[in-house]
């Protein structure tokens, strides 16, 4: 006999953890339903998501490889710039777009009782459908370039996961937040966009001045850019100092889910 | 069937309206944000008994949303508590919760998915579900080229097979459509009735009359009277009149 007993009470983290993996197939059901609505929206569906990175990678190249010439090196800058590319532009879809997740799900948040985390992990999973297109297009220009990435690129599935968790995290403070505060919808993306300075994506992480590598150290996209870089062509190892970003993400991660079990119960009266 | 199916003792709700809406200003400020506190439901105790069809009526504010809401777990209380003793399927404006980029059927699997329904539940009735809606082929068409009547037909058929103990609706009116639909949901409710407990929030009084024997009436977060239906509607009609 079914009997449930409904208080004030909040759920322990572990619990709501817990519902969220006896939800599987809501999670998919998530995610199948993003696609379809995102393919549904553009015309030009699957071709944007093939023509954005390579429009990024033509811009980056024309300025920072013909008008200016950044040093990277004796790998080509194309391949260079692309390898940045493929994580930057799925942390900066994880972040725009799961920062509004809840809000955009307002409709059915306010009327069906289901475990709210589902929609904000369910974006960045959506993200990684563009991130395997970018994938593609870079075996296609490793193999124009003719180079042949070291067998630590077999850890590939690693900074994959890693990526994941940076966007995931930032979408549950995000999201958290922007209950809050609405105007963080419009602030963030700007935000966010000015991190590509710190990150290694169109320059050699050999141009930023020592006294200023912390900064670089602590950005969990920069470290996962420069190991993948160096499993893609090799050379010098990069620093363990990386360790620090991925350090902080995994706190971060922590705290955001911490923040968001408190405020669980509130979301479908702030929505 | 004497067994009590909801139990709620002392039940309260309140809501806050921020005024502090942006980052920049409530960084400056430094102090908490004074919103307003409304007391949505104030100490609400209400025994159900398994099978009864309670009507819901009040106006507009009164709480009659916001108790459903705390019973489908939507959003949870300030004190007190709601015990059930079966499953909980809630219906609010149903229709408006399709996204209009998806399909009807897309959007009925995804609905039941949501209600907590697994694919393996729904894939046996949704041929009948469907043929309830008579939606017919449009079901594979996006729901943003419905009509609002075929919006509203969808949700009833998500509605008339959803099988759960407890059924609740908020402003859903049965009545409101053609003949021919009307009677099927009418012969599908009475179904409902005989099976299921229902409770019904809405301001169509004869929808009320036709499907509860008891009605609440909620005014300002409490409960003001309850009884037989006929007897409490046409007391909140006569102070409505009056006012």
């Amino acid at each position: 006999m079914l009997h449930k007993i409904i208080t004030n009470k909040k759920q322990s983290i572990f619990q709501n953890l817990k519902k969220l993996f006896a939800n599987k197939s809501l999670i998919l059901a998530f995610v199948k339903r993003d696609l379809k609505i995102q393919f549904a929206q553009t015309y030009l569906g699957i071709l944007w998501l093939v023509f954005q990175p390579l429009l990024a990678v033509t811009v980056y190249t024309l300025f920072f490889n013909n008008f200016i010439k950044l040093d990277t090196g004796n790998i080509p800058y194309p391949v260079f710039v692309f390898s940045g590319i493929l994580f930057w532009q799925y942390f900066l879809y994880a972040v725009a777009n799961s920062s509004t997740s809840l809000i955009s799900n307002q409709n059915i948040i306010s009327k069906i009782a289901f475990p709210k985390l589902i929609v904000v992990i369910s974006k960045p999973i959506v993200g990684l459908l563009s991130f395997i297109i970018n994938l593609l297009i870079l075996t296609a220009l490793l193999f124009f370039y003719k180079i042949i990435p070291t067998i630590y690129l077999l850890s590939l599935p690693i900074f994959i996961l890693l990526i994941y968790f940076t966007g995931l995290s930032f979408g549950i403070w995000l999201n958290s937040l922007t209950l809050k505060f609405r105007d963080l919808q419009h602030l963030m993306p700007t935000i966010i966009g000015y991190a590509i300075w710190i990150t290694p994506v169109f320059y050699s992480v050999a141009i930023i001045p020592p006294k200023m590598f912390f900064i670089v150290y602590l950005n969990p996209v920069a470290g996962i850019i420069e190991w993948f870089r160096w499993t893609l062509f090799g050379g010098e190892i990069p620093s363990l100092n990386y360790l620090y970003g991925i350090a902080f993400i995994i706190i971060f991660f922590i705290l955001g889910l911490i923040y968001f079990n408190r405020i669980e119960h509130e979301i479908a009266d702030k929505v | 069937m004497d067994n009590i199916i909801i139990n709620i003792e002392n039940l309260s709700k309140k809501y806050y309206l921020n005024k502090n809406n942006a980052i920049i200003p409530f960084l400056c400020s430094f102090k908490k944000s004074n919103g307003l506190e409304i007391r949505a439901l104030e100490n609400i105790s209400l025994k159900i008994k398994e099978g009864e069809s309670i009507g819901i009526i009040g106006d507009n504010g009164a709480g009659k949303t916001t108790l459903l809401k705390l019973i489908s777990e939507i959003t949870r209380p300030n004190s007190g508590k709601i015990e059930l003793f079966g499953s909980v399927a809630s219906f609010f404006d149903i229709a408006f919760s399709f996204h209009p980029d998806l399909s009807g059927l897309d959007n009925v699997y995804f609905m039941a998915n949501l209600m907590g329904f697994s694919k393996s539940q729904i894939k046996p009735i949704i041929k009948n579900l469907v043929d309830f809606s008579e939606i017919g082929n449009r079901i594979n068409t996006q729901v943003k080229f419905y009509s609002h009547g075929m919006k509203i037909k969808l949700a009833f058929s998500i509605v008339a097979f959803v099988d759960s103990d407890i059924l609740l609706f908020d402003e859903i009116s049965f009545l409101g459509e053609d003949i021919k639909f009307r009677q099927k949901i009418n012969k599908r409710l009475q179904e409902l009735k005989d099976k299921k407990t229902i409770l019904l929030v809405s301001h169509y009084l004869e929808d009320i009359k036709m499907l509860c024997s008891r009605t609440l009436w909620i005014d300002s977060g409490e409960i003001k009277m309850q009884g037989e239906t006929v007897s409490i509607i046409n007391k909140y009609i006569k102070k409505i009149l009056s006012n």
